[in-house]
């Protein structure tokens, strides 16, 4: 009984101090939610409205309709990076980690572990070269710089995909190899349908660090036609005198296909991050 | 190894390395070359307009004496020493719970992950509206809950570190919770149990037990921790551009104005190799400290 009541007083101190956390990690998102419903000039009404009264959707119009803010179009170019940079990387790292789990090539391991070390390297000491290069390839102001290297550096996804088919058995592959399967049969027939765990892992992680990228944007894209959605909300947050209103609603368009992303494939995400954590 | 035609696995291995090609292509282009460039480039003036002089050590010298490079690498100590300890005890402390077989226990964990997926610029942006002196939110709390007028926040040079801080810790905790938990659910419940027999008490296990097989988890969170933080500049570009008066300048926020903005190559260049030498060098003390024995 004692036991029991220990165990009471355990959880309930337990859930209150998680509700308060909980609490102090939405309510940006709770009070940006309210306030992009709200209208110019009641954003600082006291008492504090959650729900406002008016209720307004004239910020999302007005980020989607106005010629200058062109969210459409910011949409649209978010897509133009993130769409190519996902799909690329998926194959791209699952055929390298196949190639690195099953395929006994020359070099093997040596190359794999030079891969590897090149995630030592903090990204601003190649920032300059890479932009410079980029500059003479007269790649600034297009999509390129934020889709190809994202693509051909990707060393986290192949290590992630190597990982996944080290667990599928030799077996598999050597009936295919007596059937006389080129190595190319193997990975798409056999492996990647296999793998889709570890691929939607890779889909969400990378669609998000694309979706969420700033620097990139922020370094290489300077015509506004060409501006990513970061890159957008950036811009509107720099604007002296701009509606909190209208800023917050960039703010919820901002996160809301993450947001959903996130919720549906949630359990990969955390695989994925918990791999990320795994020695060796 | 020799690839003779009688071999039967001579199309594996040259299939295997023609898959690997496109990450050996990635390799050389943007990493080992901006790499040798990047050495070569902080030795020179160049500025982008006119061709790249060769200056020596000119470049470090300068930012030796810099007095405003100085104020900037305190900054970012300062970032660092605020944010790291922060993360890993609170991050620490939330596994912990987060580790219990509670009812609901799953939505606390998405709960605490949303600030973690959100982007930094909707992040900034956000707090700023929160952390605004006479409207936000924090401040409007602070004064009609407990009568405290808060600070400026973000606008006062004696805040504006502390604000930006708190708004990593913010963000981060979630991630480092998520590793925690996964080191957590590594232990083996029978040590537990066993303690349990002996009649020790939570605070005891926790201490002698939970914190010491985390170790390795610790380790890297705070590897990681110190290494992101070092590198800072979304969240500092978002909420406060470095201000008020040079507040929140850290290293790379201002590699990017005299990089990108003002097209010093050569010195952003050798400010981007300052920055890599300090990261090693803590990172290498941190690994031989630990013995060599974890890999990250």
């Amino acid at each position: 009984m004692r036991k029991s009541i220990e165990q009471i007083i355990d959880a309930t101190i337990t859930y209150v101090i998680l509700i308060f956390s909980a609490l102090i990690a939405l309510t940006p998102f709770i009070w940006a939610l309210s306030t992009s419903f709200k209208l110019p000039g009641k954003e600082f009404s006291i008492p504090i409205e959650i729900i406002p009264r008016p209720f307004t959707l004239d910020n999302y119009m007005e980020l989607f309709n106005n010629p200058i803010l062109n969210f459409k179009l910011v949409f649209l170019n978010t897509l133009k990076v993130t769409i190519p940079t996902t799909a690329g990387v998926l194959f791209i790292c699952s055929l390298a980690g196949f190639s690195f789990a099953k395929l006994k090539f020359p070099g093997r391991d040596y190359i794999f572990v030079l891969l590897l070390g090149t995630m030592m390297i903090p990204h601003s000491v190649t920032l300059i070269p890479q932009y410079l290069l980029m500059r003479s390839l007269g790649w600034l102001n297009t999509f390129y710089p934020l889709i190809i290297p994202t693509i051909l550096t990707n060393i986290y996804g192949s290590f992630l995909m190597r990982q996944f088919y080290l667990s599928v058995p030799d077996e598999l592959l050597d009936s295919a190899r007596v059937d006389g399967c080129s190595p190319f049969t193997m990975y798409f027939k056999i492996a990647l349908p296999l793998s889709k765990p570890a691929l939607m892992t890779l889909l969400i992680i990378t669609f998000m660090g694309s979706w969420n990228n700033f620097f990139g944007p922020l370094v290489y894209l300077t015509r506004p036609r060409l501006f990513t959605i970061q890159l957008a909300l950036s811009y509107l947050n720099s604007e002296a005198g701009i509606e909190w209103g209208l800023l917050m609603a960039g703010t919820v368009i901002s996160i809301l296909p993450v947001l959903l992303l996130f919720l549906a494939l949630q359990r990969y995400y955390v695989q994925g991050v918990a791999l990320s954590g795994l020695k060796g | 190894m020799k690839l003779n035609k009688s071999d039967p696995f001579r199309k594996e291995k040259i299939m295997g390395l023609i898959f690997v090609t496109p990450l050996l292509v990635g390799f050389l282009v943007f990493s080992a070359y901006p790499l040798v460039s990047s050495i070569y480039l902080s030795f020179t003036d160049y500025n982008i307009y006119t061709k790249p002089n060769f200056i020596g050590f000119q470049n470090y010298i300068n930012l030796l004496n810099d007095a405003r490079f100085w104020k900037i690498m305190k900054n970012t100590v300062l970032y660092v020493a605020g944010n790291v300890p922060l993360q890993v005890v609170l991050s620490l402390l939330l596994a912990n719970l987060l580790n219990k077989k509670l009812r609901g226990i799953t939505i606390f964990r998405t709960a605490f992950y949303i600030p973690v997926i959100t982007s930094w610029v909707a992040a900034g942006v956000t707090l700023r509206w929160i952390l605004a002196s006479e409207v936000g939110l924090l401040n409007t709390l602070l004064w009609s809950i407990f009568h405290v007028k808060g600070p400026a926040w973000l606008m006062d040079p004696r805040w504006a570190m502390i604000s930006v801080i708190m708004a990593n810790v913010w963000k981060g905790v979630g991630f480092n919770t998520m590793l925690y938990l996964a080191g957590l659910q590594d232990i083996p419940e029978e040590i537990n149990d066993a303690a349990l027999v002996d009649g020790t008490t939570k605070i005891q296990r926790f201490f002698y037990i939970t914190i010491p097989l985390l170790r390795p988890t610790t380790f890297f969170v705070s590897a990681m921790a110190i290494i992101n933080s070092f590198q800072v500049f979304d969240n500092v570009y978002v909420m406060t551009g470095g201000g008020p008066m040079d507040a929140t300048r850290v290293i790379v926020y201002h590699l990017y104005q005299v990089g990108f903005l003002f097209l010093r190559m050569g010195e952003a260049s050798a400010i981007a190799w300052v920055l890599f030498v300090i990261i090693f060098s803590i990172s290498y003390f941190r690994w031989r400290q630990s013995g060599g024995g974890y890999y990250a």
